[in-house]
This record gives C-alpha cells, structure tokens and sequence, in this order.
C-alpha cells in the first residue's frame, strides 16, 4: 500500500512536475490576495487568455514564450484601458470583448501553423511534458515576481485597497497599477503552463478568497493562502499520477473543495458561524424585549 | 497565405456548393441571431462575465450526461444553472465580492469536468466542446440545434418587454408588479440555453464574445433598443456568414474566425459610429473648443 502511495516519486517527471506546481502555486496565491483585495478577478481570466497569441507567435519565431506572452498580456491591458477609456461601455463587458478577440487571435494562428504549442496546452497545460528550459523559465519567473512583491507589497496593498488613499499620500498609482498588471501577466505564463489558460484565473483567486474568509489581517492572509496554494499544487499534481490525467484538473478541484469548507465552517465568516450568530443575536434581542 | 488567395481567386462560391459548408452557415446563423439578442439584454444588465462562467461549468455536465446516457444539452443546461445558483447562494451567504466567487465556482466545475475527462473515456471530441466545430455536424445535432435555438428565440421574442424592464431597471420591473425573481432565472436559463446552441458553433471559450460583442455594437450605434437589437443580431449573422466563409479558404479555426470578425465589426463601430465613435467626440469636442474660442 504504501510502497504504491511512494509510487509518484520515484519518477523524475513527477517530482519535476510536483515541485514547479508547488512553486507556481504559491507565487499565485500570494499574488490572488491582492487580486482578490483589488476585485481584479476577471483581470486574471481575461490575461490568461489574452496571452495565448504572444505565446503561438512566439513559438513560432522560436523565442521563448514568456517573452510573447508577456507582451501580449500587457497588450491586451492597453487595449483594455483604451476601450474602457474612449467609449461608454462597461468595464466588464470592455474586458469581454478584448480578451475573447485575443484568445479567438490565438486559436486562428494555432490551427493554421501548428506548432509545438498546442491546443492540449491551452487546455490541460503541459505540467508533465515539461522541458528543464521551462522549468528554468517558471523559476526566474516566479522568483521576480516574489522579489517585486516583497520588495512593494505595503505599496500594492494600500493600492489595493483604497487606490485614492494611495494616491492622496502621495503614492504612484499608475506605477502600482503597471506593476499589478505586469505581475498578472508574468504570473499567468508560470501558471498557463502548470494548469492551462481556463484554469489559471483559479490559482490567482481561490486561495486568495479562501484566505478572506479565514481572518481579518493581511499579513496572516498572505500566509494561509500561499500555504494553501503550495500544499494544494503539490497535492493536485501528485493526485493526477493516481487519477491519470489531467494536472490543472486536480489542483483546482482541490482548491474549490477548501474553499467551500472555508464557505461553510470558517469560525467567523463562514456561512454557519454567521448563521449562529444571527441566531444568537434574535435570541439576545428577544431576552431583552420579554424582560 | 498564397494558397488561399488562389483558392479564393480560382472559385469564390466554392463553399456554397459544399453541403457541409451551407449547414454550417446555416447553424452559424442561427447561433449568431440567438446570442445577438440576448447580448442586447446582458450588456443593459451588466452581466456579461455570467456567460462566460456558465459556459465553463457545463464541461462537468457534458461528461456526466454522457456517462448517464442523456442528450449532451441537458447535462449542459443543468451544469449552467448549477453554476448560476451555487455563485448567488455564496455570494450572498459570504463577504466574499460577486466576481471572484463566479471564478471561484466555475473554475472548481470546469476543473472537475476535466477531471472527469480524462477519467472517463468517451467519444465526445473535447476539442469541439472547447472550441467548437461547425464542420461535419451530424444531422440529429442539427435538428436538436434548430429546436433549441428556436424556442429561445421565441421565449425572448414573447418575453421581450419585460426582460427589457428588468435589464434596464430590475427596482422599476419589482415596482410596477413584474415578478423579477422569476425574470431572473428565466434570464439565466435563456443564457445557459443560447449557449448550449452556440457550444457548437465556437466552442465554450470564445461563447463569451458571441454573448458581449454584438450587443455592444449596437449600444455603439444606436439609442434606441430597438435599433440596438436589429443592429446587434446583423453584425452577428454578417460575421458569423463571413467568418464560415474565410475560414473555408484560409483552412482555419470557424469559431475564431466568427469571433475575430465579430471583432473587427466592434473597432469600426468603436471609430465611426455617429454620436459615441472615437472620431464623432474628437469631432465634438473640437467643434465646441472652436465655439469657445470665437466667444
């Protein structure tokens, strides 16, 4: 039994690809307190998939494709803001628009010169299959973003959380902004690879929105959610060697499962503890009108 | 590219003598007509992020249907609403914001569908969940497409005036006695019905933009509902006719192709149109800096 459960590990392709989810996942969940905090959720979802064409060009100029995506993710953000900026539609739907063009750019220039980069990577990302180039590439990836992150993160929060404050103690806030986007799109290349582009939008927000619900200070917040993302990434891609499939799949799976138990039992905030408290405070109110 | 210019140049009604290629324009039509009208009522009410989530969590419920043996559809429609209901229920039993609890859920569904996946052997193509495909569309897919879409249609034809009221103004709609409840749900249930239709034609991705860009198209262009619906499902059924077409020449995605078109047709509108184009405020907010000066 437990020579079976060790199975994974022996396996240099596993342990590959369970360390590179674990990092990957961790350097998100940081990041998806933020996101969460900024309510930038449909930012991740519309990156992620804004940066497939730069990453199909880029294969095919046989650059590397963090450099493409990366440039096509910030392209989309300026389409975005241009859009959002010189035209009376909402934000949401302007976001819509941009991303589905970019993504439905992507897929055209896939079908017609197939390359490396394949639809199966869009979808399931390519944890298993990962070359030691990748590997590398997640690596600085992740370690400029945490770099940046420490380096500013009293900065990033103060914007997150109240951007005209930020701004009225004298604070950057087009730089801030700027910095936030670039490490969304830096991030959701790391992440593309690990669980594929629909699924990268939960890596940058699940943990973070789970570690919302379990306390009220951000420093313990940053905390449980990167625990969680490290723990469940490892967890999810060590699971998928047993399910026989799909990486993205299992890590997600999981996050959504501990998030819905942070929905249900967290002790202040959780749908249950709420419940007994406006139970109680009836119950208190009715005491004091009867005496 | 060079082939495709000369295959364009060496007969450019080939695609109309193909029988695949008229369904396909056909189905594309369709679908395109669909969601344009519906865009109208989603883009009024905000909600374009909710198509794009119920689209997602219908992965699951493809599979699941598949397993059990039902139509495809109804495991599609019923993973939606799931979808739909679940994000409502937490938001509104947690602090956590609307938009990232829809992320939260569909991603977990999605998540699970391809779990499933890859789980479960079937001979549902996941590349034409995904991305769609138009081409080589069986005839019962067909004549369960048309029905679909159908009804749908003419639930939103039937129920036009009061989903209007409720998009434009859901404390208007409660006010003056409509049950907005009941327009609620019959709202997602039409999306999640518009976008079983459209799996087909783009796949569950690029759903989204079939949902958003028309309706925006014609918010550009128009002031008036009315207008805005005409407006929206032409550049939806141009689009999706031109896009078929394209597609067959340069040997490419279909969906994308709709979908880039439907693109193209946006940043037009976003330059030209009248009185909310790029060009017409440049035009406006000249013409008043002029006035200003010669007082």
């Amino acid at each position: 039994m437990i020579e079976q459960l060790t199975i994974p590990f022996q396996y240099e392709y596993m342990l590959k690809a369970i360390f590179v989810s674990a990092l990957i996942g961790g350097v998100c969940a940081f990041l998806s307190c933020f996101v969460t905090l900024k309510g930038w959720s449909l930012m991740g979802d519309a990156l992620s998939h804004s940066i497939v064409p730069g990453v199909a060009l880029a294969v095919m100029l046989g650059l590397p494709f963090a450099v493409g995506a990366f440039f096509a993710g910030l392209l989309a953000a300026a389409a975005m803001g241009f859009v959002k900026a010189k035209t009376p539609i909402r934000e949401d739907a302007t976001i819509g628009i941009v991303f589905t063009s970019f993504f439905a750019l992507g897929l055209l220039l896939i079908s017609l010169y197939p390359t490396g980069f394949n639809l199966r990577t869009i979808v399931f990302g390519n944890m298993l299959g990962i070359a030691d180039f990748d590997i590398l590439q997640a690596i600085v990836i992740c370690a400029i973003a945490m770099t940046v992150l420490l380096a500013k993160w009293k900065d990033l929060l103060l914007f997150c959380f109240d951007a005209n404050q930020a701004r009225s103690i004298g604070l950057n806030t087009t730089a801030l902004h700027f910095i936030l986007l670039s490490l969304l799109s830096a991030v959701a290349v790391a992440a593309l690879q690990a669980v594929g582009a629909c699924l990268v939008v939960a890596m940058l927000v699940t943990p973070g929105a789970t570690a919302y619900l379990l306390t009220d200070r951000f420093g313990r917040m940053l905390g449980i959610a990167s625990t969680m993302g490290v723990l469940t990434s490892a967890a999810g891609a060590y699971a998928s060697y047993f399910l026989d499939g799909s990486v993205g799949g299992c890590i997600v799976v999981l996050q959504t499962t501990l998030f819905l138990l942070a929905f249900a039992f967290a002790p202040k905030h959780g749908m249950l503890a709420s419940r007994r408290a406006s139970r109680k405070a009836i119950a208190a109110t009715l005491q004091e009108v009867s005496a | 590219m060079n082939a495709a210019v000369e295959l364009f140049l060496q007969d450019p009604a080939a695609p109309f003598r193909h029988q695949f290629m008229l369904e396909a324009l056909g189905v594309g039509v369709l679908v395109g007509v669909v969601c344009a009208m519906l865009s109208c009522y989603l883009v009024l009410k905000g909600w374009s992020l909710m198509g794009d989530a119920i689209s997602h969590a219908m992965l699951p419920g493809i599979v699941l249907a598949y397993v059990a043996g039902l139509p495809l559809s109804v495991g599609a429609f019923a993973a939606g609403l799931l979808c739909a209901s679940a994000t409502g229920f937490i938001k509104s039993h947690s602090r956590v914001k609307e938009d990232t609890v829809m992320g939260i859920v569909f991603t977990g569904l999605f998540g699970l569908g391809l779990v499933l996946f890859t789980k479960v052997k079937t001979d549902v193509h996941l590349n034409h969940i995904l991305f769609g495909s138009l081409l080589g569309i069986s005839q019962s897919l067909i004549i369960q497409t048309s029905v679909i879409g159908g009804l749908t249609l003419l639930a939103i034809l039937l129920l036009r005036k009061d989903l209007l009221l409720f998009c434009f103004d859901a404390n208007h709609a409660r006010s003056i006695g409509l049950n907005t409840t009941r327009l609620y749900y019959t709202l997602l249930s039409l999306v999640a019905l518009a976008i079983v239709v459209s799996l087909q034609a783009v796949g569950i991705i690029l759903v989204m933009a079939m949902l958003i860009t028309p309706g925006c198209i014609g918010f550009l262009l128009s002031h008036r509902f009315t207008h805005m619906l005409q407006i929206a499902v032409g550049s939806a059924v141009l689009s999706s006719i031109v896009g078929v077409y394209v597609s067959y020449f340069i040997n490419g995605a279909t969906g994308a192709c709709i979908v880039l078109v439907l693109a193209m047709l946006f940043l037009l509108a976003m330059t030209f149109a009248p009185r909310r184009g790029l060009l017409a405020r440049r035009f406006l907010s000249a013409r008043s800096k002029i006035r200003a000066g010669a007082r």
